[in-house]
C-alpha cells in the first residue's frame, strides 16, 4: 500500500499543504482531516501544491468537494497548483478544473489570494 | 498402568508407599538401636546389682556362712534376674550359685572364654579396685575374702524378661507406624481429594466448553493455582462468548451484504434489448461483493441508451448512491427525451440527496437507429472509445462534462456538452469504467487507454460478445493473479454490416 505524505507550510495567512505519493481510499482520511483541522483553526486559504502527487482517485477527489463547500462559505478557497499531467487529466475529466483554480507555481497561487 | 490411574491414586498410592519405606527404616534404626540400648541397660542393671551384693558379701564372706550368703543371694533372684553366681576365677568354679545344680561345679565353657579377657585385663592392673562388668557378670576383687583369691560375680538376667520387654518396645513402635501409615493414608487421601476436586470441575468446565455451552462457569473460589486457572478459564469463555457473537453479528452482515449483492444483481438488465442494427454486450465484475459502478442499456422508440457510470466510493456507500441514480436515470428516461436536459435534471435531484464529496461520473450515449447517429453525454467520466471502421483506427469521443453530484448550477449546466457522431457498419463503441484503464499489474503498470484501443482494433472482426471477453481475458492476463482492485465494467456497441 502506498504511503500519503502531507507536509504543511505557512506563508502569511495562506497554508500550503504540499502532497507526496499516493491519495487514495487508503490515504484519503488523512488528507481529509488535515483539511478539516485547518478549517477548524480559520486557515481558509489554503494552497494544495501536487508537484510530487503521483496518483488521485475518485476518493481522493471526493476530499476536495467534501470540505470546499464550507471553505467558501467561510469566504476562503482552495487553489491548486503543480499537477503533473496525469493528475492534471483527472482532474479535467472530472471538470474539476472548472470547480478549482489551478495554478503553475505556489506564488502565483498566493498572489492569487491578495 | 500406573499411567492409567487416575490423580487421586497416584498421589496415595506414592505417598503411602514412600510412608511405609520410612516407618521401615525407622522401625529398623530403633530395632538395632534398642539391642545396643538393652546391652547398655543391663550392662548398668549388672553393676549396680553387684555393687549392692558386694557390700553384704564382704562381711557375709567373712562368716563364711554358706546358708546366710545363698538366702542372700537368693533375695536378690527376682522375675528379671534368674540366678546369682559367685565363680572363683583361679580354680575356674562356681563357689556358690542360686542355681544349684551348677554349684561346685566348673565353670561352663562360655563363662571360660569370657573370664579369660577379664583376667587378662584383671592381671593387667592387679591394683584394679573397681568393677569391670561385663554383660551379666560382675568382677568382685580379690582382697577381703578369707577364701583368698579372685571372684566374679555372675548375673544371669531372664530371657523372658528381655523378650517380653523387647516384644513390649516392638508392639509400641508397630502401634506407633501404624498410627503413622494410617495418618499418612487419611492425609494422602484429602491431598489427593483436594487437588483432583478442583481438576474435575476445571474438567467438567471443559467438558461443557467443548459441548458449547459458553454460559458455564466454574465455581471455584480458591485464591491458588486452581482458583487462577478457573478464573483464567471463566474469562476465556467470555472471551469466547464475545468472538462467538462477534462471528454472528459478521454473519449477519455478510448475509445483508448477500442480499444486498442480490438486489444489486436484481437492477442490472437481464436482458440485452434487440436491435436490427446493434449488437451489444455488457459486463461487470464487483472488486468487491457489492460495487458501485454501474451499466444499463434502455430503449425508448428507435433509440438505444447505453450508460456505464462509476460511484465514488465502493462497497455499501457507493451502492446506494448507484442505486439513487439509476432510479433517477429511469424515473426520468421515459418523460424526457432530450438527453443533455436529461442528465441535467438527473445531476440536479442527485445533489439534493448526495453527501458533499461523493460523486458519480457516467458516460451516456443515445444511438438513433434510424438516423444512425449517436448522442454522448461525458460527465466527467473516461472517454467513449470509437473504432472507425471506414479509417481503421481507435478515436476517443470525450465532449466535457462534470462529474454528476459536484455542483448544482451554472457551472456544470454551462460546462456540459452534448457531443454528436454518426455511426457506419463495422464501427465498435466501448464503454468502460476506470477499473479497466487502471487495472494494476504486479509492476505497478496500469492496462492503459493505449492497449484498450489496441485490443479494441484487434478483435474489430469479431461479434461484440467475443470482443468482450477478449478484452476481459487481456487485462486478466495482464494483472498477472493480481486482483481487480477496482469494479470493472464494459460495454461494447457494435455497429453490424446490416444496411438500413
Amino acid at each position: 500500500m502506498a504511503n500519503l505524505e502531507i507536509i504543511p507550510e505557512e506563508k502569511t495567512d495562506v497554508t500550503i499543504l504540499h502532497l507526496k505519493g499516493f491519495l487514495d481510499a487508503y490515504t484519503f482520511q488523512e488528507f481529509e482531516n488535515k483539511l478539516k483541522e485547518l478549517v477548524d483553526d480559520e486557515k481558509i486559504k489554503i494552497i494544495v501544491a501536487m508537484d510530487e502527487l503521483d496518483y488521485i482517485s475518485s476518493a481522493g477527489l471526493g476530499v476536495f468537494m467534501s470540505v470546499i463547500g464550507q471553505i467558501r462559505a467561510k469566504g476562503g478557497d482552495v487553489k491548486l497548483t503543480q499537477l503533473n499531467s496525469k493528475v492534471f487529466k483527472v482532474f479535467e475529466l472530472l471538470g474539476f478544473t472548472k470547480l478549482f483554480q489551478t495554478f503553475d507555481n505556489i506564488e502565483e497561487a498566493v498572489d492569487n489570494f491578495k | 498402568m500406573f499411567a492409567d490411574w487416575n490423580l487421586k491414586w497416584k498421589l496415595f498410592s506414592i505417598i503411602s508407599v514412600t510412608l511405609l519405606l520410612a516407618v521401615l527404616f525407622f522401625s529398623f534404626l530403633i530395632n538395632t538401636y534398642e539391642k545396643q540400648l538393652l546391652l547398655k541397660i543391663h550392662h548398668e542393671k549388672g553393676r549396680g546389682l553387684s555393687q549392692i551384693i558386694l557390700q553384704n558379701l564382704k562381711v557375709m564372706m567373712i562368716s563364711g556362712n554358706k546358708l546366710q550368703i545363698l538366702d542372700f543371694l537368693n533375695s536378690k533372684v527376682s522375675d528379671e534376674v534368674q540366678d546369682i553366681s559367685l565363680i572363683k576365677l583361679d580354680e575356674e568354679k562356681v563357689l556358690y550359685s542360686t542355681a544349684r545344680d551348677i554349684e561346685g561345679t566348673d565353670i561352663s565353657a562360655s563363662d571360660v572364654e569370657f573370664l579369660s579377657d577379664i583376667k587378662a585385663e584383671f592381671i593387667k592392673s592387679p591394683s584394679h579396685n573397681g568393677g569391670a562388668i561385663k554383660a551379666y557378670y560382675v568382677y568382685v576383687g580379690n582382697t577381703f575374702f578369707r577364701d583368698s583369691g579372685t571372684f566374679v560375680l555372675r548375673i544371669d538376667y531372664s530371657q523372658q524378661v528381655i523378650y517380653d520387654f523387647i516384644r513390649k518396645q516392638t508392639n509400641q513402635i508397630m502401634f506407633v507406624s501404624i498410627v503413622i501409615l494410617l495418618l499418612g493414608f487419611a492425609i494422602s487421601f484429602i491431598t489427593g481429594s483436594l487437588l483432583t476436586r478442583p481438576v474435575n470441575s476445571l474438567m467438567e468446565g471443559i467438558i461443557e466448553l467443548g459441548k458449547g455451552n459458553l454460559d458455564f462457569k466454574i465455581n471455584l473460589s480458591t485464591k491458588d493455582e486452581f482458583g487462577r486457572l478457573a478464573g483464567a478459564f471463566n474469562r476465556m469463555s467470555e472471551n469466547l462468548q464475545f468472538a462467538q457473537k462477534q462471528i454472528i453479528v459478521k454473519e449477519l452482515m455478510e448475509r445483508d451484504f448477500k442480499m444486498a449483492q442480490e438486489i444489486q444483481n436484481a437492477l442490472f438488465i437481464k436482458e440485452v434489448p434487440a436491435s436490427e442494427i446493434l449488437d451489444i454486450t455488457p459486463f461487470y465484475e464487483a472488486a468487491r461483493m457489492i460495487g458501485g459502478d454501474y451499466y444499463d442499456i434502455m430503449t425508448r422508440d428507435d433509440k438505444k441508451t447505453v450508460l456505464v457510470a462509476d460511484v465514488s466510493g465502493k462497497g455499501i456507500p457507493g451502492s446506494l448512491i448507484m442505486v439513487m441514480l439509476r432510479s433517477l436515470i429511469r424515473a426520468q428516461y421515459y418523460g424526457e427525451d432530450n438527453l443533455r436536459e436529461l442528465i441535467m435534471k438527473v445531476n440536479h435531484l442527485l445533489m439534493q440527496d448526495i453527501q458533499p464529496g461523493k460523486f458519480v461520473t457516467l458516460l451516456i450515449a443515445d444511438f438513433h437507429e434510424k438516423t444512425e447517429t449517436v448522442s454522448i453525454i461525458n460527465a466527467g467520466h473516461i472517454p467513449l472509445y470509437k473504432y472507425i471502421a471506414k479509417e481503421d483506427r481507435v478515436e476517443e469521443l470525450v465532449p466535457s462534462g462534470l462529474g454528476l453530484g459536484l455542483n448544482d448550477g451554472v457551472i456544470f449546466d454551462q460546462n456540459l456538452d452534448l457531443g454528436e457522431d454518426k455511426m457506419a457498419p463495422g464501427d465498435i463503441y466501448l464503454f468502460c469504467t476506470d477499473g479497466a484503464t487502471e487495472a494494476m499489474n504486479p509492476n505497478k503498470d496500469q492496462f492503459g487507454e493505449e492497449r484498450l484501443a489496441n485490443a479494441l482494433k484487434q478483435y474489430k472482426d469479431q461479434g461484440s460478445k467475443e470482443i468482450v471477453e477478449n478484452i476481459r481475458k487481456d487485462i486478466k492476463s495482464f494483472l498477472a493473479g493480481e486482483e481487480f482492485n477496482d469494479d470493472f465494467t464494459l460495454v461494447v456497441v457494435k455497429r453490424n454490416n446490416k444496411e438500413v
